[in-house]
């Protein structure tokens, strides 16, 4: 099944001296103190400085247009720098979304104002986007969302609820999946659009959803007539599901559906040496083993994707064996190096076990749950 | 990789689905040696692959070697091509030419006496015996051999050897032949498992589209579905696995490598081969069906060229001494520690 079949990839001398120069810069940064390390940084880091930072390096939205102020890098560089961004545990939720997913669906659907509105100021760290697809009554049902838009005169008028959206209370806007035609039963991925809606406009009501940690990471956004002018619409009207899947191989099998919990597997195993346990160190090359596999996985998609090739079912299956593995981490280490879990402990082990076990359970649902996904694989090996 | 590798890959699988197939394996678990199948691995060069010509070889590399292991794995021939594959290297490396034979390697344990696991020993014609001294070329029709074999009823037999053959130096310590060939085995395993685990996946595919139960295919089950997941994940990671590593075999990196691949792999297959099993049910329980032929190898091969506990064992000790972290060495790129630590 060619759809399986990965190819190994190996950096170049090039982007070997470019993961050092990024790895250098994180390095001085923390020693100066501007971060500290931490788990599952793109949901929980959030630092504007620090993003505008990362922006003057040119490292967000590296591989965007040079006419937008980007640098037209190929995909693996950005795998790189985000890479090095997560295994240090850095800061970077602010522009996460952004740079990930927001950015590069304007440069695919948007038009030539959106871009030049949007893409430079994405760019330079300063222009934050979140997500705006669950609903209360639509989760792993999305195609059922009741969020509506309605045509007016120069626009459309909004109404409804997203909820679970992360980073809401700090992003400039929102992507907002919405329907712009009544739901039909015949054709369910219909009448949806995408509409860029401005987190600051009038109606929008963000209210904290406090995390299992009691932090603040996600929110409920509540659309009361908000207005969206026609030149905030992404691509075409009607066409929002399909626009929304595109990016999602990208999505899938990145380094942040493996590399959550490797701050502290990092960080114990770093304890382990120095002390010189052996059978300790046993498990943990059993950890270190799995992640360099998955990690061949996502490399080698990444690497597809670069020549645009299909990837969808390969980048499912990254997602899923990542997040179980993300997980295991924290089950494992656990039971080598026995402490009391403590986010607030100044020993960092015990925060970092302390932020990996609380935030476990999110890994295997944000971005579609493992059910889910599991359906898309195997309807898709069944398929071919 | 060299420019052949997709030819030799596609002429051996064609050639692999003809000839390997369910019935001959199982005149193979007879007793039977397959001498068609093997003359015509021989015709095709394939035991002589990656060795130069002007040795004797026909050219190519390990990678090549690794992606034709596959091939083999995935349609469980009953063959030593691997351990052939090796001894032919060594004695080319060792005599500067090699000729085609069925031989085999193995290492002495001290006894001097007993050879024990060796691959193959009722139908192969010699036995390369390395030991502290050197090495020395047992012909085997003139010892006695005790039939073992492994979880997959391949031959792993006892050579009882009674008489003195001449001793040959190495250019090599033993110790770094054997380390050579057991990382060789280790690769070749997880090459083999990767393909057995490709079919394991293709039979439960196929199967959970045949059969029906409560008016619908199987597939149409989520559990089932779960199932079906779980096993194209560990085969597409077993996959792409075996290339990164059989990609940097020969450098630096590769003993690291091989002992990941071989822990990963080695891990896995039982995740495969559980959820086809569960998958199949009943039917996947018989010698009739042709699952247990691939199955039976997953289970043997995560044993053979050290296992899991083994491997693990020596990266713990490659941790304790290395100056890099886990994710310098990972990425390959030295210099700033990622992750600088305990300091607050
Ligand atoms: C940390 C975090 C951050 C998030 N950030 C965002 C964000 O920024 N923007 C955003 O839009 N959303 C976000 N989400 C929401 C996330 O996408 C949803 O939680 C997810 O899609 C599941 O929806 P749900 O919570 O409504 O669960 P439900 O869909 O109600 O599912 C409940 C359970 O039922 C299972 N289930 C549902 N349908 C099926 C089925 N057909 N077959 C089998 N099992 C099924 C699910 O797998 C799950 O186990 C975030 C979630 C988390 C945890």
């Amino acid at each position: 099944m060619r759809q399986l079949q990965l190819p190994a990839f190996s950096f170049t001398d090039k982007q070997r001296k470019f993961r050092q120069e990024v790895r250098s810069f994180l390095q001085t940064e923390k020693e100066l103190g501007t971060f500290k390390t931490h788990a599952d940084s793109w949901l929980s880091g959030y630092s504007s400085e620090f993003s505008r930072k990362i922006g003057e390096q040119g490292w967000i939205g590296i591989t965007f247009p040079k006419k937008y102020g980007g640098q037209a890098r190929s995909s693996i560089d950005r795998y790189i720098v985000t890479e090095e961004l997560l295994a240090i545990g850095a800061p970077v939720a602010a522009h996460w979304f952004a740079d990930r997913q927001s950015g590069p669906l304007l440069l695919k659907f948007g038009t030539e104002e959106q871009k030049d509105y949007f893409i430079p100021k994405i760019i330079k760290g300063e222009c934050y986007f979140s997500i705006g697809l669950s609903e209360p009554n639509s989760g792993s049902d999305l195609a059922s969302l009741k969020t509506t838009a309605t045509k007016v005169d120069g626009g459309w008028i909004v109404n409804g609820m997203k909820t679970w959206t992360s980073g809401a209370h700090h992003s400039h806007y929102m992507i907002t999946l919405c329907r712009t035609s009544p739901q039909d039963s015949n054709f369910r991925h219909g009448g949806m659009s995408q509409l860029i809606i401005s987190l600051k406009s009038k109606g929008v009501s963000i209210r904290p959803i406090q995390y299992l940690t009691g932090e603040h990471h996600f929110n409920e956004v509540f659309l009361e007539n908000v207005f969206v002018p026609d030149n905030r619409v992404v691509g075409e009207i009607g066409n929002g599901w399909a626009q929304g899947m595109t990016e999602l191989a990208f999505e899938r099998s990145g380094p942040e559906r493996i590399l959550s919990t490797f701050p502290l597997l990092e960080e114990a195993t770093k304890i382990m040496v120095e002390q010189g346990d052996h059978r300790g160190l046993m498990e943990v090359s059993k950890l270190v083993s799995r992640m360099w596999s998955l990690r061949n996985m996502s490399i080698g998609i990444a690497s597809l994707l670069e020549n645009n090739k299909d990837v969808g079912l390969a980048a499912a299956l990254v997602k899923d064996l990542g997040n179980s593995f993300e997980q295991r981490v924290a089950e494992v280490i656990r039971l080598l190096l026995s402490t009391l879990p403590d986010k607030h402990s100044t020993d960092e082990y015990s925060r970092l076990l302390a932020e990996c076990i609380l935030h476990g359970p999110g890994f295997t649902l944000r971005g579609g749950t493992t059910e889910i996904l599991r359906g898309i694989v195997a309807k898709g090996v069944v398929s071919v | 990789m060299s420019e052949m590798k997709s030819f030799i890959e596609e002429t051996t699988e064609k050639m692999l689905k003809d000839l390997s197939t369910k019935e001959l394996r199982e005149r193979f678990e007879k007793g039977e040696w397959i001498k068609s199948l093997w003359d015509a691995i021989q015709e095709s060069g394939l035991t002589l692959l990656g060795i130069n010509e002007d040795q004797g070889g026909v050219g190519g590399d390990f990678e090549d070697i690794f992606a034709i292991l596959r091939i083999t794995g995935k349609y469980a021939a009953p063959v030593p091509l691997a351990e052939v594959l090796y001894a032919n290297h060594f004695l080319a490396n060792q005599e500067g030419e090699v000729k085609d034979k069925l031989r085999v390697v193995q290492f002495e344990d001290g006894s001097g006496k007993e050879l024990k696991s060796v691959p193959y020993a009722r139908y192969v014609e010699e036995v390369i015996v390395i030991s502290d001294a050197g090495y020395k070329v047992v012909n085997l029709s003139r010892t006695e051999i005790v039939h073992k074999e492994n979880l997959a009823a391949e031959p792993r037999d006892t050579v009882r050897m009674s008489f003195q053959t001449e001793i040959k130096s190495m250019d090599s310590s033993y110790e770094e032949v054997l380390e050579d060939y057991t990382n060789y085995l280790a690769l070749s395993r997880v090459a083999m498992m990767t393909g057995a685990m490709e079919s394991v996946l293709a039979l439960s595919i196929f199967y959970s589209k045949e059969r029906q139960q409560f008016g619908r295919a199987l597939h149409k089950f989520q559990a089932i579905q779960h199932h079906l997941t779980a096993m194209a994940g560990e085969t597409a990671a077993a996959y792409a696995t075996l290339a990164a590593t059989s990609a940097a075999y020969k450098t630096e990196a590769a003993k690291e490598q091989i002992a990941m691949a071989k822990i990963e792999v080695s891990t896995n297959v039982n995740v495969v081969a559980k959820a086809a099993h569960q998958l199949h049910a009943g039917i996947g329980m018989t010698y009739e069906h042709e699952l247990h032929h691939f199955t039976r190898r997953l289970w043997a091969w995560r044993e053979e060229g050290g296992n899991e506990t083994y491997w693990s064992d020596q990266l713990a000790k490659i941790y304790v001494t290395r100056k890099e972290s886990i994710w310098e060495w990972i990425t390959n790129v030295k210099g700033a520690q990622a992750h600088a630590g305990s300091t607050i």
